[in-house]
């Protein structure tokens, strides 16, 4: 009776601490991403009307394509890093910079995370060794030998799958780079 | 170890599950504003060029919250307040990530001349909820901002951002939330500029 008391409040507890959740207001990633457009719609386009005859027509800056620029074509040619970006073209563009240093703040949270989640890992291990270790002694010492040592088997366990589920969070952080890698594709067409 | 003893250990034990399956996440907490997104020097694609950056305006379906905190239920249990309105942090950055491009920068649309490009923008959505998993929870930040660009002349374009920002924890969401949110934030504020200029470059 204490057995299956024990086992039923026991994954009660499980049931509890691993409640799975769900968003509430955000959005998953993939529904996010088509909210995401990866260009403008142009909805009207312009037509300047015509400055009269005696006026001189107004001065526009036009803009040098960014590709087009000789540093440009330089930074081109230089080797490719990890996300199969010319190195060199982060010199000359501010804002593939800009959005390399946001790759760079989600990759340093996604190691902090993983870092954490690994050292709750080892943790998490090493109770549910000694758990699985210390069942045999406390069962000689108990009224009840089974039920002890079955109460100390089933925390082990639950320490146990803790463990290995802490490992797989450290392990599936990583950064999200797709910001990156849009722009990098949007403004020079690669 | 008697049956009273393991009994009182299994009592022991469901209460302590029990407390760490709720957290702490009572308490309300206030979101500071993200620090900019990092300019560097480099080529300044904007020229000198006039552009208005009309303050963004604010749709978001809760604009009294920021976002939640949720207990080991994936309960609502506290609130996420933002210290100023999130669509002014957003136009402001906006205006002076353009004006580090090169670009000549206002807030007043009488004097641009017609050629200017007039930027406004919407915010629909900015969030953050963490998402309960098994093992783990992650604060979730969900930026949402429509943005318009036009001129006198006629010039109409539009265009939707959605940016996720997110940061797995393990104890309170506290830091966890703020990371997600600057993130978020900062990365939206990053691809706006980026598309209003390639948009520009693209109209002479």
């Amino acid at each position: 009776m204490t057995l299956r008391r024990a086992s039923l409040g026991l994954v009660a507890a499980l049931v509890a601490v691993t409640q799975l959740g769900c968003r509430i207001y955000t959005l998953p990633p993939e529904s996010a991403a088509r909210l995401n457009d990866d260009h403008w719609t142009i909805e009207h386009d312009d037509t300047a009307p015509a400055p009269p005859a005696n006026e001189a027509p107004p001065v526009v800056v036009p803009l040098v394509p960014l590709r087009q620029r000789p540093e440009v074509t330089a930074a081109m040619q230089t080797p490719r890093d990890a996300f199969g970006i010319p190195a060199g073209l982060y010199a000359v563009d501010p804002l593939l910079m800009a959005h390399r240093h946001e790759v760079d703040v989600r990759a340093r949270n996604a190691s902090a995370s993983a870092r954490t989640f690994f050292i709750a890992a080892a943790i998490w291990g090493a109770v549910t060794v000694a758990l699985v270790a210390t069942a045999p002694v406390v069962a000689r010492h108990a009224e009840s030998p089974e039920a002890a040592r079955t109460l100390f088997y089933l925390w082990g366990g639950i320490t146990g799958i803790e463990a290995l589920g802490s490992a797989g969070v450290a392990l599936s952080q990583h950064a999200d780079t797709s910001a990156l890698e849009r722009y990098y594709r949007e403004t020079y067409g690669r | 170890m008697n049956v009273r003893n393991v009994r009182s250990c299994v009592r022991v034990s469901v209460v302590a599950a029990a407390f760490l399956a709720s957290g702490c996440a009572w308490t309300t907490q206030t979101l500071e504003p993200p620090q900019a997104p990092a300019w560097y020097g480099g080529i300044q694609r904007g020229a000198g060029r006039d552009i208005v950056v009309v303050p963004f305006v604010d749709r978001r379906k809760m604009p009294h919250l920021c976002g939640i905190k949720k207990n080991g239920y994936s309960q609502p249990a506290a609130h996420l307040l933002c210290s100023m309105p999130p669509e002014r942090w957003l136009s402001d950055l906006v205006a002076e990530g353009l004006s580090e491009s090169g670009f000549d920068v206002s807030s007043a649309i009488e004097d641009a001349p017609p050629s200017a490009l007039i930027v406004s923008g919407a915010l629909e959505q900015t969030f953050v909820e963490p998402d309960m998993g098994v093992f783990s929870a992650s604060a979730e930040a969900d930026v949402w901002l429509t943005i318009a660009v036009s001129n006198k002349n006629g010039f109409r374009a539009r265009r939707s951002f959605y940016v996720k920002g997110s940061d797995t924890y393990l104890g309170g969401i506290e830091s966890a939330g703020q990371n997600a949110f600057d993130t978020a934030m900062r990365e939206t504020v990053v691809d706006v500029v980026a598309a209003v200029e390639n948009l520009a470059e693209a109209r002479p």
